[in-house]
């Protein structure tokens, strides 16, 4: 069989960076929430 | 003076704005981009870029758009020549009116291919054949089927055989985009962002969903995938191109140097955010790229394909990713009719957001200069780019000749021109205020560096890079096909020239707008 299973190191990157994303997408319509609220 | 609309609401313009970023390359150039250059690796030069590179750039062009919502100009002309009192800065301003729209004579194009292949799989019209030993035997009614499309198989050197059936998407496709843009900014393009962007990040959900439950007969899966495309390769980071490649990845998939994001701006109000609209609009592209642009395609394509045969397909290019192994993987999964109609909807999708912001500056530049209506401006850009697209659509080589010069090289001259005249011809202090005032969040004073210093040097070091690497054997083409790609970017630059003179005399005269 021909596989490159993903690795600990392999995993810790993908990890990395899908939280890097997730937190910029909730940190930044957070932040919109926020400020639509107050200016309500 | 035309009145200047603004968008309905804010999530409407964070979508329009991601929806321009969202493209093809998201799904398709980004998971080979990473396989090729180091896997997760890849991801350490990419965040680097994102933050020296694509989040100052995208600050640039978000500010000079406010900007051009101050003077009532939502174009790059106006905008250089308001900033730069010089009487070449409106001319060096037309590249972001000319880039974007030659960039739309051929997307739209393809666009149309994706909804041929939507519907086709719809129909179950798209190949079928058994699963061979040999992956390359297998993809090869899937490449007859792309090459029949695009009129490939044509025998003259000059002209694509290009079918009927393509023709009539193309046209379809066209209208679709120009009616979206003759309902206008709040009432056409907000709307589209606010169904499709949605709708392309359910679909794509569903697809890496799908691809993720694969496995191969013999025991490859997802997680081979996933590893194929983030275990790291250290030594990739000792790689000057690596480097180059994450930074010009940065650079496409955020969408700057285009002009679109500063007319798409100048539709805010003079005094509303735009570091939050622009960092929002950022992650929101990011998430399609990262998260589900890295887990459909080439997971998809491991797992059915193997690592070997991956590689060898994205070596030909991301497109034989998208329009060749994904449809013979679906042609031989369950439902798989079904989810090849998803996969290119999706697609289809997301050139249609991308397209309709990259035709939005030539509508600005007809309303806010020549002070044509709407309709009007409309129909000159509908005919315009109809009879423009006969160049890629029957000669061959001329889109790959255009996406070069155009989509390729001239962002990067354009990103540069644009942080330059800010920065540096402009005044740097008051570029500097523009970009920090009004915002709903503090920008640290690192990126007055990043823009003014940083962002400019790794474009020239950029520019250089291709200028070496690709510019001698490009130059060295000279058949007659190129040249007619050539004669069509050089008509548009003298076209240009003369409206921008006539717009500005105009102005003096005191019949259009100021």
């Amino acid at each position: 069989m021909e596989g490159h299973l993903l690795n600990i190191y392999g995993a810790i990157f993908l990890a990395i960076s899908w939280s890097i994303v997730i937190g910029l997408n909730i940190y930044s319509f957070y932040k919109i929430f926020q400020n639509n609220k107050k200016e309500d | 003076m035309i009145k200047r609309e603004y968008w309905n609401t804010r999530l409407g313009l964070i979508l329009a704005v991601a929806g321009n970023a969202i493209g093809l390359g998201n799904f398709l150039r980004f998971p080979v981009q990473a396989a090729d250059n180091g896997g997760g690796a890849f991801m350490i030069p990419y965040m680097i870029s994102l933050l020296i590179i694509g989040i100052p750039l995208l600050l640039v062009e978000w500010a000079l758009g406010r900007y051009g919502s101050k003077i009532g100009h939502g174009t790059a002309p106006a905008v250089f020549d308001s900033l730069w009192k010089s009487k070449i800065a409106k001319y060096i301003g037309i590249l972001g009116v000319i880039i974007p729209l030659v960039v739309v004579v051929y997307y739209t194009y393809i666009e149309s291919w994706t909804l041929i292949y939507s519907t086709f799989s719809l129909l179950g019209l798209t190949p079928s054949t058994p699963v061979s030993e040999n992956p390359q035997h297998y993809l090869e009614p899937f490449k007859n089927f792309l090459v029949s499309i695009i009129g490939a198989n044509s025998q003259s050197s000059l002209f694509l055989s290009v079918p009927f059936y393509t023709y009539l998407f193309f046209v379809v496709t066209l209208l679709l985009n120009l009616y979206i843009l003759y309902r206008g900014v709040s009432g056409g393009i907000e709307k589209v962002a606010r169904f499709a962007l949605p709708a392309i990040f359910v679909m794509a959900i569903i697809l890496m969903i799908r691809v993720f439950t694969l496995s191969s007969p013999d025991g490859r899966n997802f997680l081979d995938g996933l590893g194929f495309l983030w275990n790291p390769d250290f030594s990739a980071l000792l790689n000057p191109n690596v480097w180059l490649a994450a930074a010009g990845q940065v650079f496409f998939t955020l969408s700057v140097g285009f002009g679109a994001i500063l007319t798409y701006a100048s539709y805010i109000k003079p005094k509303d955010d735009i570091a939050l609209n622009a960092v929002a609009g950022a992650s929101v592209n990011e998430f399609a790229e990262i998260i589900l642009g890295g887990s459909i395609a080439i997971t998809a394509s491991v797992v059915f394909f193997g690592i070997a045969a991956t590689s060898q397909i994205a070596s030909d290019g991301a497109f034989n990713l998208g329009f060749m192994a994904l449809p013979a993987i679906f042609a031989n999964i369950p439902f798989g009719q079904f989810f090849s109609f998803l996969w290119f909807l999706l697609l289809f999708f997301a050139g249609i957001t991308s397209s309709i912001a990259l035709a939005q500056p030539a509508i600005a530049f007809l309303e806010d200069e020549l002070g044509l209506k709407r309709q009007k401006a409309v129909l000159i850009l509908g005919v315009f780019l109809f009879i423009s697209a006969h160049i890629p659509i029957f000669i061959k080589g001329a889109l790959d000749e255009l996406d070069f010069w155009v989509g390729t090289f001239g962002l990067v001259v354009f990103a540069l021109l644009e942080a330059v005249i800010f920065f540096w011809l402009y005044d740097s202090k008051k570029a500097w205020e523009e970009v920090t005032r009004d915002n709903d969040i503090n920008l640290p004073s690192i990126f007055y560096y990043l823009m003014k210093y940083v962002a400019p040097l790794i474009l020239i070091i950029i520019l250089t890079s291709w200028s070496v690497q690709m510019l001698p054997e490009k130059m060295s083409q000279h058949n007659v096909n190129i040249w007619i790609a050539r004669g069509f970017i050089i008509f548009m630059i003298v076209l240009s020239i003369i409206l921008v003179k006539i717009a500005w005399e105009r102005r003096k005269n005191g019949r259009a707008s100021t």
